[in-house]
């Protein structure tokens, strides 16, 4: 029960899914505005 | 977009200073030990996920009624954050119980009824990708968000509808005024980081669907 590994690994989890999310929401954000630059140029 | 940056930096700050809260100043539970540390971000994360389907089902109501896509908008962001929040409830809720209970996960009432929650929701996003239609699409998929709902009390009441080895709710409340300090800015922080990301997600599906709408290029 006091092992520190649970704690990190729960802690450790819990912001890496919230970065990758973030990442993921960065990635969209950047191919949305390629794809709004070209539907300009068109 | 203003606002929205400062509700990041204000979530980024929350949630830092919860964590130190809940890893260096709360003491450990007495019977449960350290590990019960984790209970300061498993229980908010746990609540974000309610709110946000709470709020899906509130933006899928206002899209059958009004039949305003931005409503559909709003509900898909709330998936997302909501998807993303129980399966973190799950995955926190297991490593508690691998040293409180001894096992990794129990077919449990609670447990069981968490997972089918987050099974209708990863259910909405797979049959929102099914339609190219944003009418059909937002049709489908707000039935599923007001229907699936229904999930939501069910898991809340699990534990007292049913011989349950999950505890009954945590709150601040049921809690130590220390412990239920820290608790009790978790929730906030992690509401308020929640929001942000449903924000930030809905103004990307706006931009997504205005590019949607003008139609594929067409060939000289």
């Amino acid at each position: 029960m006091n092992n520190p590994l649970y704690l990190v690994a729960g802690y450790g989890i819990t912001f890496v899914a919230i970065v990758a999310y973030l990442m993921r929401l960065r990635r969209m954000e950047r191919d949305i505005a390629r794809d709004e630059s070209t539907a300009d140029g068109r | 977009m203003k606002l929205e940056r400062s509700l990041g930096i204000l979530s980024l700050v929350t949630v830092a200073a919860g964590t130190v809260a809940g890893l260096f100043i709360v003491p450990a539970d007495r019977l449960q030990g350290e590990v019960q540390r984790l209970l300061y971000i498993h229980v908010p994360i746990a609540w974000v996920g309610m709110l946000a389907f709470f709020f899906v089902f509130l933006m899928s109501l206002l899209y059958l009624v009004q039949r305003k896509l931005d409503w559909d908008l709003l509900a898909l962001a709330g998936v997302e954050v909501g998807v993303l929040a129980i399966g973190l409830t799950l995955v926190l809720g297991s490593i508690w119980a691998k040293p409180t209970w001894g096992v990794w996960w129990e077919w449990d009432p609670r447990l069981v009824s968490t997972a089918i929650l987050g099974i209708i929701y990863v259910g909405y996003l797979i049959v929102r990708s099914m339609s190219d239609d944003p009418d059909q699409r937002a049709r489908w998929a707000a039935v599923i968000g007001v229907l699936g709902f229904v999930q939501v009390p069910v898991v809340y009441l699990s534990v007292f509808w049913w011989r349950s080895l999950h505890q009954p709710p945590s709150s601040p409340r049921s809690m130590a005024s220390a412990f239920g300090a820290v608790m009790l800015f978790s929730f906030a922080a992690y509401t308020i980081a929640f929001a942000y990301l449903i924000s930030r997600r809905y103004r990307l599906a706006r931009r997504q669907l205005a590019l949607e709408l003008r139609g594929p290029e067409e060939s000289p």
